[in-house]
This record gives C-alpha cells, structure tokens and sequence, in this order.
C-alpha cells in the first residue's frame, strides 16, 4: 500500500517545509553576526538551510535506491490496524478539547476495549470508569494539577 | 577531616524516625510523579512545596529531595517496561532497557537500572562530602564559554555518524536544534519562529515530543505489527534479581565512567539528562560490546542511569553553595530555600551546618531507601503486565495523552504529541535515528543562549572557546570526540590497505 | 469571622478603595464557588512564584476565602504565556494572575497577544529594590569608582542581568544615559545567575534585588556598592559581620543620578472580570499584607510592602509606561 519511496519522499517534504518554514521565520529577525555575535536569526535561518538542502539530497538518495524503492513499508492490512488504533486515538483529542480530558478518556476506553478489544461491556464501562476516576484523585486531589476540564465539570461545579 | 565530622553530625540529625518516614514518604510520592509520564519530579516537588512551609527547613529538604530521588528511580521503569520515558533523563535508558525486556529479562534489566543508579548516587554524594570546597571554587569558574563547551563535549561524546544515513542524523540533529528555537529567544527577547501563534509562545516542549515519538510512536509500531504487547515478562524472579546483582560488578568500569560523567555534569551545570546521553555514548565508543549497544546490552543500561543519578545529587552542591539551579527540579528547590529562610550560598555551610549536613546525610540514607522501595514496586508493574494488551494499551494510550497536557496544562499539545506519534513510527520506519533528535531538543537551547553570552562578551569573537586552560581544554577534547569516529575508521582503512599490500608483496 | 461580616468588610473595602465602582459594586457582592487558580508569569522557583506562593500560604492558614487555591506555573516567553493564558479566561475571576511590571512592560517590546489594558488591576503588594553590585574583591569601592573605571574602560565593562529588555536591561541603560557610560549588557536567565556569573568574576557588575544576592554578599563573593532609592534602605539586622543593608548609600548620592528604581509585585484579574469582583480581590490582598507569613516575606527578601490599588494603581502604570516609553524608543526596543 506505501512504498518505501513513498514514504521516504512524505518524510522529505515535511522536512523540506519545516526548513522552509525556519528560514522565513528567521528572516524576521537578523541573521548575521554583528559586532556581539550571532543575532536571534542566525541559527534557525542555518538550520533551516540545512534541512532544506538535506531534504532534498535524502529525496534524490531515495529516487536511485533501486530495488529497495518498491519495497513495502505498510500493508493494507497494517494500514487498517494502525487506522483502527489512530483514527480513535484523534477522535480522543478531538473530544478532550471541547469535553476535556475526564469524559474524553471514559468515551475512548469504553468504545476502544468494545470495538478492538472486544471484551464485554461490562469491562469496557468498568475500566473506562475506573480510569478517570483514579485520575481524578491522582492530579486533582493529590497532585493539585487540574487537567483539562470541560462543560460538564463546570456544570457539575467541578470546575 | 572536618567534613567528615560534619558528616557525622550530619547523620545524627537525619537519622531520626521521623525523618525517615519522610524519606519513605517522598521516595513513594517520587516513585509515582516518575513512572508517569509528563509528570515529574518538579512538579512532585512543587506540590510538596506548601506543605514544607510549616516545617522545620531539614526536614523539609529532606522530604523535597527524597522525592527527587524517587522520581529518577520510578523514570527507568517505564523507560524499561514500556518504552516510554517517565522522566526526561532516563531517555536513554530506553535504549538498551526496552530490548532487554523485550527479551525477557525486564527483572535483569531493572535491577542493573536501580542498583547502578543507587550505586551513581551513592558516588555522587561521596564526592560532595569530600570535596565540597573544592567543588565550589570549581563550579564558580564557569562563565557562558565554559558553559557551552560542556554542551559542545556533550553533544559530541554522543553524537556518531556510525551506523545508519549520515544524512537522517543531520536531519534530525538539525530539526532537534531547530523545535529548540521556537519561543522567546533568551538573548534578544525577540519571539523566534512563534508566527504569531500563541500556543508556541511556550516553544515545543521537550517532554511532550518525547511522550509523542516515544509513547505513542511505540504504540503505532506495535499495532501496525500486529503483535501482542512485546515488553510482557517482568515478573521479578528473585533468582534473576539476585544473578543481576552478582553481576553488576563486573561492569565497574562503566558503572565509575559513567558517575564521573554524571558528577562532571552535576557540578557544571549540563544537566542529569545531558549526562546520561553523553555517558551512554562515551560507553557505546568505549566498551568492547559497543557494537551490541542498542540490542539490549547491559551496559547500555548501566551507563545512563550511574550518570543520571550521579548528576542528580551532584548537583545538590551547586545549589546550596552558589543557588545555581542545575536542573527544574533544583530551580523549584532553591525557592524553597528562600521561603524557608534560608539563603543559598557559601556562608550556609557555616551558619546552617545542621541544615547542610543534614541534607547530605539523608542523601545517603535515602538513595539507599530508594533502591529498596523501587524494587518492591517493581511486582506491581509485573501486575500490570499481566492484563491483556488489548486493556493496557488503551490505558497507556490515556496515561500518554494525559501526560502531555500536565506538561504545560495546553490543550494544544495533546496534538502535538500526536503528530510527534506520526513522526515517530515514520522515523523507525525510515531509519532516522531519534536519539540525536531529542538530545539536540535538550541541550541546544541552553547552549545557544551560552554561545551567544560568551559572543557577547568576546565581541563576537570565537577565540573565547580557548581563552583558558578550562575552556580550552574542554572544547578541545570536545572537538577530538566529534573526530575520534573518524579518525579510528580512517585508521583502519589505512591498516586493512596495508595488510592488503603486505599479503601482496 | 462570619462569612457575612467577611462579605460586608469586602463591601466596604469595595466603597473605600473604588468610589467610582460603587454601583457595580453595590448591585452584588462576589465570592468564589470554584476552586481558585492563581496564575504565576514565572517558572517554578522564580521571585513571582515565590510570592504567589507566599500569598496562597498566607490565604490558606488564615482561611481568607472559601475554596481551595492551586497555583500554575506559565512563564514561559517572558511570562506572555500566562498572560495570554488569562486572557482567554474571560470573565473568570477564580484565576488571578501573579506578575512584575511585566505586565504592561512586556506587550511595549515584546510581539505579544495581549495588552496592559486587557487585565483589571488589582494590588500592587511590594517593591523590590534594586541594586548595584560588584565582586566582592572589586577594586571599585564606591559608585562613582566603578562610573570612573566604566569610562575608561575598553572594551566596555560587562553589566549582567536577567531576560533582555526586561527590568536589569531598562536600568542598566537608564545607568547608561544618566552617568554616560557604555556597557555591554549580557543576559542571563535570572538574577541568580546573573549573581554567580559576577562571583565567578566572568562579569563586572550586577543589578541584582536584594534577595538574589544576599547568600553572596554573606559568603564574600560580591557586594552592594549602592541602592537605587531616594534614601537608604530601613534600618535593620546587619547582614554580614559589619553592614546591613541600611548601610548602602543610595546611587544618586554617589555620582548615578536615577533617583528610584523598583520593581511592583502585581495582581490582577483576567479580562471581562466585573468590579465587584475585583473588590473581592483587593479585600483579600489587603488582608494578605496584614498577616505575619507576609511580613516575614518582606523582611526575608528585604521588600517593601506598599499596598497600592485603584486609581493609584493605575496611575502608577500610566507612570511607568510614559517613562519606559522613552528609555525603549532610545534604545530602539519598541515594538507597539
């Protein structure tokens, strides 16, 4: 499904924008060394053309790797378990943003032991309970570190 | 000797029942702000911190630093149980100790972890005791020049361009370097590749990449093998226990290589983390087994914990005697200090000998206690492992997320820890070597900021790297490590072609 | 105390302090109900922190108000991440915002999200002093010693500090146009550091508060050649065999002409906070002052306390802002 080319060359491209991106938010700062030394844009405005030059040499080093080029780094079947573990995991952070994280990590353990776990409901609620609950104890009683919290919460006055 | 005197006295202050309750107290409290990611061990001290307002300042000292202690050790469990790191410095203790307990030999790989660590700490504290004046005269010699040599001797006592694309390290080298420049910059007060976004005000924070390519990464990696979960046997076998330690001293050279590092860094202020990435590397270069490092070699546990410990109460000195904060957890520390009444520095060792030497005795003390409540923790863990994968992945997952918002309380990084999940299976698929990209990530903001305060005050002169026998010393040797791969691949090049010649004549 | 004797003193504090607030005030009184944040623009361990710290302390022993109090750290950028943080807390009055004059200082050289005027001011609770200092071997026994040696000096002494552009640089350039001296200003991450650096004698002097400095001072390493007061400081325990600090000559009876220099530990509440609850607030902090764990904080770190609030408060901005708006345009800081 993904070559190793094709991934090499994903790989080079987000290298490339990410020196890109270093050299245009360097240049707006100084990039030179003046009289005391390198100014605030003399690193990332290097590193920034290091990681363009580099990208673009690992990019030509992978277009003549030959046979290697074909071979497969991620099988359809892989890619089908690692979007069955990723896309949840997204949908996870997605919620905690708007729900924070307690009822965020409930839905998540509940719906992931069900569907790829598939362990009875009784497990699944039980743990997905369980997790926020001693979490809750943990950060915000103990360590008095208050996670991410949503309407819920302050509904409920928790938060 | 007077210190050893003072010592003495020292251990008679902290060797009372209460104050070893509180040892025990916060090596536990330590333990756990370890194993969870994100969660370290300044924010376990600073959660103590209020409760200390209304002790006395020995045992206060003692509370805060046992959890330190307990934080380190509670950081190589999860390093070696699950890949991921509970503390920014037992990084590289994922190295060697993930493969071991992938191999089975989690109890071997744990006890060499804890025992090297009490044995760095142990050695750390010996060193203070002894040398205390010493070491103080020595630390105030550092300026910005010498602070960034000892980066520079770090980073290049790391750093090899053996195995692997010489072209990926430089990638990564340079995007380490470069996620450190985000935010304000130190020196000119100028906000760096921030694109007026605020979340990046803060920079992108190290711990969070960390629980991205670390954490989430090894879980991408797994599922997309298809493999049951592949840390499994930690169960403690006491025989194995027992076999480990047995063994353990027949690693001295490592294990006294790597408190030298770790002291070394300790007292300069590199930093617990910069010095177990330069111990690892130093025992990669030097061991016998270097080529082994990396698939579980023993060594390539003991090497960063000795230093990572070592460092760690190396660095207690400093503080005390000139209020340099060598880690966060110091910083915290040190505003302790001021809200107990207590004022760092040269004459506390004179007006508060009690509070001094109390602190130092109950290092021994506690580091002992740690060692032996870390053991005990480990069934628990074994526990843990037990339950199917399909149950304690998903927690892990919820343990990573979670971990990255306490970092800096941002919902913003939950995604960044999950991009850095992408990145990090991209990166092992694709033979990009992390390591480099995280001790970059450590080092290159400070040793920016000391390149460019020693520019400043050379007038933008390089020559300050050799203007005097320190400095010049140690960016020296830290030149000649960067090019010792190189030369002894040279040198055995120039031998096998006159071998050949020789076999031909 | 009942909480409504407790209500009607924040009332009255409300009328007294706010005359021009007391409608708002008058049409309710405010409490909290939730958990409170205070919100610190420095990172654990640094003076702000210590502060927010001391003042949570000092609420929580004489049970000041009526939910628990944890506090935050956000200082990355200079402490714009908390600000910014707070910022987006419209209309929260349970997080309350820790700070310096950063607050309105930082948003003029800093390309920041926020402005001064975007927070409701609360108190001002302290000053810190500042002062100048040398190594303690120095051969500048005064001021005017070390302004001589300044001039002459080539390549420039070197003055340390804390982050750039922030209060060690303003004063260092202020020192610069008033004596006409030239240094070059290194900054470091902290007057802590900056402390050790000058012991270590890698620097020529410092503009260290007194409590950055104070270990050293005792333990011979630097010492203070002047402070940047009207008049010396109160007469009070020596700090080293012979001096204490009422012994420090002010700078400008020593060839500096700068007649104050201090730096306010600030409060404030997030935006679209209503002022009766800020009158909750100032109520708090004036209580704060008078509690004993406060008043052994000001003698430890050798502050003074100078509760000031409303108009005065903002009058002290308004202040500070005209005069920091010159020094920054000369020194080509300025961003807004």
């Amino acid at each position: 499904m993904l070559t190793r080319l094709q991934l090499e060359l994903a790989a080079c491209a987000v290298v490339f924008v990410l020196g890109s991106l270093s050299i245009l938010g360097a240049l707006e700062h100084e990039v030179g060394w003046a009289a005391d030394g390198p100014q605030a844009g003399y690193f990332p405005f290097r590193l920034g053309i290091i990681l363009v030059v580099v990208s673009l040499a690992i990019a030509a080093q992978a277009l003549m790797m030959g046979e290697r080029r074909r071979q497969l780094v991620l099988s359809r079947e892989s890619a089908r378990r690692m979007l069955g573990f990723f896309l949840p995991l997204v949908a996870y952070v997605g919620i905690a943003q708007v729900l924070g994280l307690y009822i965020a990590t409930a839905l998540y353990l509940a719906f992931v032991l069900r569907t790829m776990g598939s362990h009875p409901w009784r497990t699944s609620i039980a743990v997905a309970l369980a997790v926020p609950a001693v979490s809750w104890v943990l950060f915000e009683v103990w360590f008095t570190v208050p996670l991410l919290k949503g309407p819920v919460e302050v509904w409920l006055g928790l938060a | 000797m007077g210190n050893l005197d003072a010592l003495l006295q020292g251990f008679a202050i902290a060797l009372t029942f209460e104050h070893i309750l509180l040892m025990i107290l916060g090596v536990l409290l330590g333990i756990l702000v370890g194993v969870l990611p994100g969660l370290g061990a300044p924010n376990g001290v600073t959660l103590l911190l209020p409760i200390t307002f209304s002790m006395d300042p020995v045992s206060a000292i003692i509370l805060l630093t046992s959890t330190y202690w307990g934080a380190l050790f509670g950081g190589s469990t999860t390093s070696i149980l699950f890949n991921i790191p509970g503390e920014p410095s037992s990084v590289a203790t994922t190295f060697d100790g993930y493969p071991m307990a992938r191999d089975g030999r989690a109890s071997e790989a744990l006890t060499f972890a804890f025992m090297s660590a009490g044995f760095g700490a142990l050695l750390g504290v010996v060193v203070i005791t002894l040398l205390s004046g010493f070491v103080t005269s020595f630390a105030l010699k550092f300026g910005p020049a010498e602070y960034f040599a000892v980066y520079l001797l770090a980073f290049c006592s790391f750093i090899a361009f053996g195995s692997g694309s010489p072209l990926k390290t430089i990638v990564s080298i340079a995007l380490g370097f470069g996620f450190a420049t985000v935010g304000m910059d130190s020196v000119s007060g100028a906000m760096r590749l921030t694109f007026d976004f605020n979340d990046l005000i803060r920079g992108i924070s190290f711990l969070v990449v960390v629980i991205g390519l670390f954490g989430i990464g090894e879980m991408l990696l797994t599922l997309e093998e298809g493999l049951e979960f592949k840390g499994a046997d930690a169960r403690l076998r006491p025989r194995a226990v027992l076999a480990a330690i047995r063994r353990l001293p027949r690693y001295w050279v490592t294990m006294l290589r790597g408190s030298a590092v770790g002291i070394w860094m300790g007292i300069t202020p590199g930093g617990p983390t910069a010095a177990s990435f330069m111990s690892y590397g130093l025992a990669k270069r030097m061991s016998k087994r270097g080529a082994h490092f990396g698939k579980g070699e023993p060594e390539g546990v003991i090497a960063p914990e000795t230093a990572d410990h070592s460092a760690g109460t190396a660095a207690m000195l400093p503080m005390l005697a000139l209020g340099i904060p060598g880690s966060a957890t110091a910083a915290v520390m040190l505003g302790g200090l001021m809200i107990w009444g207590l004022n760092p520095g040269p004459m506390l060792f004179v007006e508060r000998a009690d509070f001094v030497w109390g602190m130092i005795a109950s290092m021994y003390v506690g580091n002992v206690v740690g060692v032996i409540l870390v053991l005990a923790t480990v069934p628990l863990f074994a526990a843990m492992l037990s339950v199917p994968f399909t149950i304690i992945g998903p927690i892990i997952v919820t343990v990573c997320i979670v971990g990255a918002w306490t970092v800096a309380g941002a919902p913003f990084d939950l995604w960044l820890a999950v991009v850095f999940g992408i990145a990090g299976w991209a990166m092992k698929k694709l033979e990009y070597p992390i390591a480099p990209l995280i001790l970059a990530m450590v080092i290159g903001d400070r040793a920016e900021d000391a390149f460019r305060q020693s520019m400043i005050m050379s007038q933008g002169s390089i020559t300050v790297l050799w203007s005097n026998a320190l400095v010049g010393t140690i960016s020296t040797l830290a030149l000649l490590l960067l090019a010792s791969p190189f030369v002894t691949a040279w040198i055995t090049s120039m031998r096998a072609r006159k071998a050949l010649h020789a076999a031909r004549e | 105390m009942s909480r409504r004797s407790f209500t009607r003193a924040a009332l009255a504090a409300a009328v007294l302090t706010l005359p021009g607030a007391l409608p708002a005030a008058a049409q309710g009184e405010w409490r909290p109900t939730r958990p409170i944040e205070f919100v610190v623009t420095s990172g654990a361990g640094g003076g702000t922190d210590v502060f927010a710290r001391t003042v949570q302390g000092a609420i929580t022993k004489h049970n000041l108000v009526p939910t628990s109090i944890i506090v935050t750290n956000k200082g990355a950028g200079s402490g714009a991440e908390g600000f910014v943080y707070a910022r987006g807390a419209q209309g929260d009055a349970h997080k309350v915002v820790f700070a310096t004059n950063n607050t309105w200082l930082l948003p003029m050289v800093s390309r920041v999200a926020f402005k001064a005027e975007d927070f409701r001011p609360v108190a001002i609770l302290a000053f810190d002093e500042f002062m100048l200092w040398v190594k303690y071997d120095s051969p500048h026994r005064t001021a005017a010693d070390f302004l001589a040696a300044a001039r002459s000096a080539n390549p420039p002494l070197k003055m340390g500090g804390s982050q750039p552009k922030d209060t060690d640089q303003t004063l260092t350039s202020l020192i610069q146009r008033a004596a006409n001296v030239r240094f070059t200003y290194v900054p470091f991450r902290g007057g802590g550091e900056a402390g050790t650096q000058l012991a270590g004698g890698h620097i020529d002097a410092n503009t260290n508060n007194p409590s950055e400095s104070i270990g050293g001072w005792r333990g011979s390493q630097v010492r203070p050649v002047c402070v940047f007061r009207r008049e010396p400081m109160a007469r009070g325990e020596l700090v080293t065999q012979t001096q204490g600090w009422h012994d420090i000559p002010t700078c400008s009876s020593q060839g500096i002409p700068i007649e104050e220099f201090s730096m306010p530990r600030t409060t404030f509440l997030p935006p679209g906070t209503t002022p009766a609850q800020q009158a909750y607030w100032v109520d708090v902090m004036r209580r704060v002052v008078e509690t004993p764990e406060w008043k052994d904080y000001i003698t430890r770190t050798s502050q003074s306390t100078r509760f000031t609030t409303g108009d005065a408060f903002s009058e002290h901005i308004r202040k500070d802002v005209e005069a920091s708006r010159e020094i920054f345009q000369a020194e080509g800081w300025l961003v807004n």
